[in-house]
């Protein structure tokens, strides 16, 4: 026997209180662990995903949606803007390094990214198997559309018109694999990169389709009159870095207001971002509070009524030699236990959640989203339910310590 | 030395006197019966020699330590290892099962765990086979029979005694008393006995007989 021991016996006794406060609690935490979590990751990934790059320009539109689709992949493209346009950007001496993007097709829902090799060193990506793309119609693929495809250097695919699975086949002008890119976590792992001119390759080729007349907007060939003889080339966005600090005051605002392009900063376009969705998990963080809120104030109710409903018990422990300070530790680690099981129920619960999200909802999966990451504010989770139970076992264990044993005892 | 030495003890409770004794000890060893009718103070007593009720004056030596000149924490670890006590409705703690309540009466006591020791208390009052038992599935008298092995279990130098006989018939009167008697013979205590059960006093010659002070006005009576 000891005070762990006959907490369990007095928990066991009352097990549908319990489990209630245990669960309260589990749900509490596991919501704000799926909050943390999730948060922390995508905030992780939106910040890598970013790095490196000071300003995407792209066709005039919502700056939001340029970012997104520029840079993250995951949005539609504003439009496109000429070649040259984005040439001179490159030549510009406030630019180090311009990396241009050409999209319009996909390969599986994979879209296939007509740019630069410079890319590859901007996205901080290496090669693993084969090599990067030098001629037309060659591809290297990230890492994930590899595997998906089971895609080994040497094969060759057709891309499909469109960036969502699902479009018409490019027939006739196959893409041939070259190399395999090693997994970065990041956006690159689900792009196949190629030459900018396949991009026109392919539909400079298909332009007699009769598929072609409903082109999506963001169609490269879009632009292009099949009357003229050398239609303007274009590229759907550019990917900056600055030479020097100076380049942030003076460059967007030259390319917003003196020419047809828009740039968009991702620094401050995702922080705009994050400060909209924060409203919604603010929210469903605050629920989750309330959750861990309204199970320490089940556990004070629950620990309340034991006290008075055990009276006589706590009496008789003490008749029997017990001081006031065992029968108080008694009820605190009753509370304690309640807390500390829920708490661990909570984090399981939140971990696997996220983690059985992340393997099976796709939009989860390439976000790689992982249930197996520890953030540094759990601890603090634990304080607080801690805390909290210690709070709920206080007044009860209080007035256990007062009561008058013999008084207690006569009238038993 | 005596077990117990009581000198110039007194109490009152509302204003009313309910204890005054001058004088009392009990030898260790001799068996002790607390008379006196209802509202003469015998539970008073009782709580005042386990060191659960403080009295207004006097002082109380058990076993040659005065109780209440030990600060709160001591009282009651003199408690554990010193007295035994049987309370009239049992008490014994639900949620444990049979032999947890022992454990917990040698655990409360200071004593270590020991699951022999408790095996033979039960053994000793014929519930060998209930260790396991809730006490909820216990007979009446079964529960007696716990009682007063969670009691004795501690190996205590006094055992008190509240009124353990006065919801029996005559025939567990008598089995209840034969067990104290033989269980505190057992473990070398001394029992004291607080009743107004007439039927217990053939059974211990010493005693001390408490006259009832004042009359009850608010009608409380055990
Ligand atoms: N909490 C209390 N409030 C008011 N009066 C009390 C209280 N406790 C005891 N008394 C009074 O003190 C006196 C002694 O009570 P006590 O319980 O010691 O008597 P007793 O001899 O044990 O009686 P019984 O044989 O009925 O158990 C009684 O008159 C009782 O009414
Ligand atoms: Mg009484």
């Amino acid at each position: 026997m000891n005070t762990l021991g006959l907490a369990w016996a007095y928990l066991k006794r009352s097990a549908l209180t319990t489990a209630l406060n245990v669960a309260l609690l589990a749900l509490g935490t596991g919501t704000i662990v799926v909050l943390i979590l999730v948060g922390t990751q995508v905030q992780d990934r939106l910040a890598k995903d970013a790095a490196g790059i000071d300003l995407v320009v792209g066709a005039k539109g919502s700056p939001l949606q340029l970012i997104l689709s520029a840079l993250y992949q995951i949005d539609i493209p504003t439009g496109n803007i000429p070649l040259s346009q984005a040439q001179a950007l490159a030549s510009d001496p406030l630019v180090a390094r311009a990396v241009p993007l050409a999209l319009g097709d996909s390969f599986r829902g994979y879209r296939i990214v007509g740019t630069d090799p410079a890319f590859v060193a901007l996205r901080h990506a290496q090669v693993a198997m084969g090599r990067l793309w030098q001629a037309p119609m060659e591809a290297t693929v990230g890492a994930q559309v590899a595997r998906a495809a089971g895609l080994k250097v040497g094969d060759q695919f057709n891309g499909n018109h469109g960036l969502s699975a699902g479009g018409a086949v490019h027939e006739g002008t196959p893409y041939t694999v070259v190399g395999i890119l090693a997994p970065t976590g990041g956006v690159v792992d689900r792009l196949v990169l190629t030459p900018i001119d396949s991009v026109w390759a392919v539909h400079d080729a298909h332009h007699h389709h009769p598929d072609d007349a409903h082109e999506a907007h963001d169609h490269l060939a879009e632009g292009a009159q099949p009357a003229q003889q050398a239609p303007e080339r274009e590229v759907t966005s550019v990917l900056l870095r600055y030479r020097s600090p100076i380049a942030a005051a003076l460059l967007p605002r030259r390319i917003n207001t003196g020419s047809a392009m828009q740039a968009a900063s991702p620094a401050a376009e995702m922080t705009r971002l994050l400060s909209l969705v924060g409203i919604g998990t603010d929210t469903v963080r605050g629920f989750g509070l309330l959750l861990v809120a309204s199970s320490a104030l089940s556990i004070f109710v629950a620990l309340y009524n034991a006290t008075q409903a055990r009276r006589y018990d706590l009496a008789v422990m003490r008749a029997l030699g017990a001081t006031r300070t065992r029968i108080s530790c008694l009820l605190l680690t009753e509370a304690l236990a309640m807390g500390a099981a829920g708490t661990a129920l909570g984090l399981a619960l939140g971990h696997g959640a996220v983690e059985l999200a992340g393997r099976l909802v796709p939009q989860a999966r390439d976000m790689g989203i992982t249930g197996l990451q520890f953030p540094a504010t759990e601890p603090y989770l634990l304080v607080l339910a801690a805390g909290l139970s210690v709070l709920a076992a206080l007044v009860p264990a209080v007035q256990a310590y007062r009561t008058d044993v013999s008084a207690v005892l006569s009238r038993g | 030395m005596p077990l117990i030495d009581v000198t110039g003890l007194r109490h009152a409770i509302a204003g009313r006197p309910v204890l005054d004794i001058p004088h009392w000890s009990v030898e260790a060893g001799r068996h002790c019966l607390l008379l006196g009718p209802s509202g003469s103070g015998k539970t008073t007593l009782i709580h005042a020699l386990a060191g659960l009720k403080r009295p207004d004056q006097g002082r109380i030596l058990l076993d040659g330590q005065a109780v209440w000149d030990l600060d709160a924490a001591a009282r009651d670890h003199a408690r554990g290892r010193l007295i035994g006590i049987v309370f009239q409705t049992l008490h014994l703690v639900a949620a444990l099962d049979v032999g947890q309540n022992l454990h917990l009466a040698r655990w409360l006591a200071g004593l270590p765990r020991d699951a022999g020791a408790v095996a033979r208390a039960l053994d000793r009052v014929g519930l060998g086979n209930r260790l396991a038992a809730k006490p909820e599935h216990l007979s009446q008298g079964e529960k007696q029979r716990v009682a007063i092995a969670r009691a004795v279990v501690t190996g205590p130098k006094l055992i008190l005694a509240d009124e353990p006989t006065s919801a029996l018939d005559d025939e567990n009167c008598g089995l209840v008393l034969d067990l104290l008697l033989e269980q505190a013979d057992g473990c070398g205590a001394t029992l004291l006995v607080a009743t107004h059960d007439e039927r217990t006093r053939a059974r211990i010659s010493d005693r001390l007989e408490l006259p009832k002070l004042s009359t009850a006005v608010d009608g409380h009576a055990a």
